[in-house]
């Protein structure tokens, strides 16, 4: 193309050299491509694990909701489900109606199922579809999850006999299926699923009524999961239909009170996003991408400023030629485009192989769990984010280079050599001191410092992985394990039924057995425990008069329902007292009460209550008869202390409920219908796996309606947790480490290239190989002791500064300084430092003296 | 008394038919103290020459001889330890150490064969030199002459058997290149110090006792 302007297409010249330069730089583009690789797989790691992140938990979510769907219309009635059904709004609607749920046969006591009628759009959006088998259609026909049949010792096979006995509303049936198909159970599920016919629902509409809002009983309740047209914010969609369909719901200040409201909510899996829902996770995403940016950067950035400095008086040439500066500047980013093109999808593949590799272990790290199937999917987004990041840090990187060959002046590029930095700027060497002579040591100190930058920049860049080992070791450390396990269980052992474990404490039929707690008592290993009672909703609560216990619940008069405990002494004395003073013999006298404060997980308090020590609060104690309340009499007691209680040990598992304690003589009294919740307790120093032992047979062989939970359980958890910082962290800090240990060799190699000359010379007046070598092993030691005094120096500010300041967000976090994880890596980096310059000499020194004399 | 000695040296690259005859059975004698020019074009082989009188290559055949020692039996290392102690080498771009001050760059042969240096040889070579008060300086604030003066010292500082200078005044004016070859005679006859000399240049030449001339891998001039 000829330009009128400019003349002349000179693009093919250009190409033409910039393809000649590319191939004459061999080792240059060697070790460009690893540089851009190794970056290129940090991007695409952290991509693939935030996109990971981002679907499984999307996925598990949707199967711990019990299926997708955005918005779910809970405990309806069909009228409702008719009204709603309709609205243009719903792309897909999916219609369940709850036959049973309480399922009387035995062997579902720890396994929990319900017997429903799905839809197959509800089939579908709960991942129910068999996977042998067909759906129910007769209406004797019934399908199951595997585990549910395994519960009731039916085999999963197609045409066996499920013989169910369930209770509707109050009423017991028992009936029998025939099993026509089954599909295995989700691992995240807690409840399992039995399904019948629309057949066996429509005959039985009678019984399936829809009673709820009158006794609370679940059977012919309908729940609707809805999936809107196209995307945005589904809360407003699903307040369109509702507005649109005369109903309401809290979200859109409804209250249970109002005729037509409705449980409607969105669905958590639609909720928010998983990383602006967790400011950590986006805040450590941001750190992770600038450090990559930073390392990619030191590397690319020291790979073109050597290059480009090799071939300065070619490019001193050019411009005698007539070459501007735009042409060298193009004639540079072109060859970094076609080292890009080769090395970005490189680096794409194998960071992509190493997040998935890496997801397990994250997903362990979170309230996730990766046994529960991860999903990653192939997302061009990944892909394309890495590629823009990857492509960002390279020609920033270029930048200055490619502005240094462009300004080269044509006269001086072509005196310069590397000491002489005056082809840019006019700085003379100082002059140097002294007459000590011109010791090995001393010469290769000097020869560092011959380009500052350079050297700067690979210690700066094999410091950076020793830091980020050292902080990832540090965290780590840090984690206490005592403070951890604490939050979750701070006694050795907690005994309960079956139910309470499954969250289910106040819909359980059962109490913990005395004849558990007496066997626990018995067993030799056991040291101390105590139990805990309180009310269940359904029958009886309490409630207070003081408003400043918000709560959703309420009696008749609107004050607040709360949760009352009483626990034995063991219970008692392990409380945090956070305000006040527990005086035992005060508390027994029956005048006062504990308060309990709700706390974060770091522990520090949530103070929502206006309520001091001294105060008094009246309890007033309320008989439930279905969803209406009665208040019967009433006590004042005088809050003698605000204890910190711990949510697995001391309550039945719910949360949302001001709890109150008191001893347990003094509770029993108000009660008229008081359960044993648990009963936490300790055992005998190094006795945890026997007691475990007895339990396990205990609650399968004795009573199977009771189970157990222990510390152990938590610390293995723990360990998940520690491992993942370390997996992850530590397989980051390697490719980092891996990009500094090849920035250490792209500069002593190209050192050592264009100091060629230099050596055949001193070799010529009497420098022997040997001393050759040591003098290399000394600049290469030099690198050495400078990057573990910066690394040193920057580790130490970097932990005081940076990973305390994290820490002190982790509420399970012990600061420890650690030095342990650089020391441990300092010996490899001083023999890695002073055995490769010499290893990569020996390449070098194949061409004879004469030969590299010559050379200019 | 010959303190150099070549006989019958030959280098020959390549293989037959295309063989090039860098030197082509040469012999010669360099007596102690003698101010010797060998002169020829370029391509002629005096570099070829002078890299094996310097024990920087290695011959097809012959032999070369310094101080009684035959270089073709050392190996590599030794032959290095051996040029430490035996040769001084000038080259035409000065070949100083960047890194190193005018002092440093001077004593490094002593330095490396972790000799002491000889305080008062040393200012006596610094002195003729006129390097006085250039010690301290970093051979890249110096110009070619003083550059090259300090490559001269260098070469003296050790006390070699024989000193190589290869074009000395290759990369200098023409004013600058008589200074520098003034001293270089002066102080080869202070120290009675042997010194052979490469150049095109029989101007130059004339300097020497004595010119050989080759040419073509041969020995046209002898000299006297």
């Amino acid at each position: 193309m000829n330009d009128i302007l400019f003349g002349n297409n000179n693009r093919p010249v250009i190409k033409k050299l910039s393809n000649r330069y590319f191939k004459a730089n061999r080792s240059r583009n060697v070790i460009a491509i690893i540089a851009i690789v190794l970056t290129t797989i940090l991007f695409t790691t952290i991509f693939t694990l935030g996109s990971g992140l981002i679907d499984t938990v999307h996925d598990q979510n949707i199967r711990k909701a019990g299926g997708d769907g955005q918005a779910v219309l809970n405990y309806i009635s069909d009228n409702i489900y008719e009204d709603i059904q309709g609205s243009p709004l719903i792309d897909r609607i999916a219609y369940t109606k709850a036959v049973s749920y309480r399922l009387k046969n035995s062997g579902l006591e720890k396994w929990r199922s319900d017997l429903w009628y799905m839809d197959d759009t509800a089939l579908e959006f709960a991942r129910y579809q068999p996977t042998a088998g067909h759906r129910p259609e007769a209406e004797n026909e019934i399908i199951a999850d595997t585990r549910t049949l395994e519960a009731l010792g039916i085999p999963a096979k197609i045409g066996e006999t499920v013989s169910l006995a369930y209770d509707v509303k109050g009423v017991e049936y028992t009936t029998d299926f025939v099993l026509c198909g089954f599909w295995e159970t989700d691992s995240l599920s807690n409840i399992g699923r039995l399904i019948v016919s629309k057949a066996f629902v429509d005959r039985h509409s009678d019984i399936l009524s829809y009673t709820y809002p009158a006794d609370n009983d679940y059977s012919g309740v309908v729940t609707a999961y809805i999936m809107f047209h196209g995307k945005g914010d589904v809360e407003a969609k699903l307040h369109q239909i509702l507005s649109d369909t005369g109903y309401t719901c809290d979200t859109m200040g409804g209250s249970p009170k109002d005729d037509n409201y409705v449980i409607a909510r969105v669905s958590p899996a639609y909720q928010s996003n998983v990383l602006s829902g967790n400011p950590a996770m986006l805040f450590s995403g941001i750190v992770g991408i600038l450090l990559i940016i930073v390392t990619g950067y030191l590397i690319i950035y020291n790979i073109f400023q050597i290059s480009v400095i090799q071939d300065i008086q070619s490019y001193g040439q050019l411009k005698t030629l007539g070459t501007t500066k735009q042409q060298i500047k193009k004639l540079i980013n072109k060859q970094v485009l076609k080292l890009s093109f080769i090395s970005i999808p490189i680096g794409l593949l194998i960071g992509f192989i190493i997040g998935c590799a890496l997801m397990p272990f994250l997903m362990n790290g979170t309230i996730y769990t990766a046994d529960a199937g991860i999903k990653v999917t192939v997302n061009p987004a990944i892909f394309i984010g890495s590629a823009t990041f990857a492509f960002f840090t390279v020609f920033v990187s270029v930048r200055k280079p490619a502005k240094i060959a462009g300004a080269v002046s044509a006269i001086e590029a072509v005196r310069y050599t590397e000491n002489s930095v005056g082809a840019f700027n006019k700085r003379k060497m100082k002059k140097k001191k002294g007459e000590h002579g011109a010791k090995i040591y001393q010469m290769a100190l000097a020869n560092l410092g011959r380009n500052r930058k350079r050297t700067t920049l690979v210690i700066m860049s094999m410091a950076l992985s020793m830091i980020l080992f050292n902080t990832v070791f540090t965290l780590s450390d840090g984690f206490d394990i005592n403070k951890y396990v604490e939050k979750f269980v701070n006694t050795d052992f907690v005994i309960s039924t079956a139910d309470y474990f499954q969250f289910r404490f106040e819909v359980s039929g059962i109490d913990l057995s005395d004849s558990f707690v007496d066997a626990v008592r018995q067993n030799e290993n056991f040291e101390d425990g105590g139990r805990l009672y309180t009310s269940r909703l359904l029958e009886e609560s309490f409630s207070t008069d003081n408003k400043a216990f918000g709560g959703y619940n309420t009696d008749e008069n609107g004050n607040p329902l709360i949760d009352l405990y009483g626990a034995d002494d063991f219970l008692l004395n392990d409380m945090e007292v956070i305000e006040g003073r527990i005086d035992m013999e005060a508390l027994k006298s029956g005048k006062y009460i504990l308060l309990s404060v709700e706390c974060d997980d770091d522990g520090s308090i949530i103070e929502n209550t206006d309520v001091h020590v001294g105060d008094t609060v009246r309890i007033n104690h309320i008989i439930m008869d279905g969803l209406s309340s009665k208040t019967e009499e009433s006590y004042d007691f005088t809050i003698m202390a605000k204890v910190r209680t711990n949510e697995n040990t001391t309550t039945t598992r719910n949360t949302g409920t001001t709890r109150f304690y008191l001893p347990t003589e003094n509770f029993l009294p108000l009660c008229d219908n008081s359960h044993l919740v648990s009963f936490p307790f300790n055992v005998k120093s190094n006795t945890v796996s026997e007691m475990e032992e007895f339990l396990d047979h205990y609650v399968n062989g004795i009573e199977p309606n009771m189970d157990f939970t222990s510390k152990e359980t938590y610390i293995d958890s723990f360990h998940d947790l520690t491992s993942l910082i370390v997996t992850i962290g530590g397989a980051l800090s390697i490719i980092i480490g891996f990009i500094g240990i090849a920035n250490f060799v792209n500069s002593v190699l190209t050192s050592i290239i264009t100091r060629r000359k230099e050596f055949a010379m001193l070799q010529s007046i009497g420098m022997t190989g040997k001393q050759l070598k040591q003098m290399l092993s000394y600049e290469g030691l030099y690198y050495a002791v400078g990057t573990i005094l910066v690394s040193t120096i920057l580790g130490i500010i970097s932990s005081l500064v940076i990973v305390k300041g994290i820490s002190n967000g982790i509420w399970f976090f012990t600061y420890h300084f650690v030095m342990y994880p650089m020391l441990a890596v300092y010996p490899f980096l001083l023999i890695l430092t002073i055995l490769l310059p010499t290893i990569l000499y020996r390449q070098t020194a194949k061409v004879s003296i004469v030969e590299r004399l010559r050379q200019n | 008394m010959s303190i150099l000695q070549v006989t019958d040296l030959k280098k020959y690259y390549g293989t037959e038919p295309n063989i090039t005859k860098a030197l082509d059975g040469i012999s010669l004698s360099i007596d102690e103290g003698e101010f010797v020019a060998i002169v020829g074009t370029s391509g002629s082989g005096k570099s070829t020459l002078l890299n094996m009188m310097g024990g920087l290559d290695i011959p097809t055949s012959g032999n070369v001889k310094v101080r009684g020692k035959e270089l073709s039996g050392l190996k590599d290392e030794q032959l290095t330890i051996f040029r430490r102690h035996n040769i001084g080498f000038i080259f035409q771009n000065y070949n100083l150490v960047p890194v190193l001050n005018v002092y440093e760059n001077i004593v490094l042969p002593i330095e490396l064969d972790g000799d002491t240096v000889d305080k008062s040889f040393m200012d006596d070579v610094v002195r003729l030199l006129v390097l006085g008060d250039k010690l301290d300086n970093m051979p890249n604030n110096l110009s070619g002459g003083q550059q090259q003066r300090v490559a001269i010292a260098r070469a003296l500082v050790s006390k070699p058997a024989i000193i190589l200078a290869d074009e000395p005044t290759g990369n200098l004016d023409s004013k600058t290149s008589s200074d520098v070859l003034g001293l270089l005679k002066v102080t080869s006859n202070q120290f009675k110090q042997t010194l052979v000399m490469i150049t095109h240049n029989n101007e130059v030449a004339q300097l020497a006792d004595r010119i050989i001339r080759i040419e073509d891998g041969r020995i046209s001039e002898q000299g006297v």
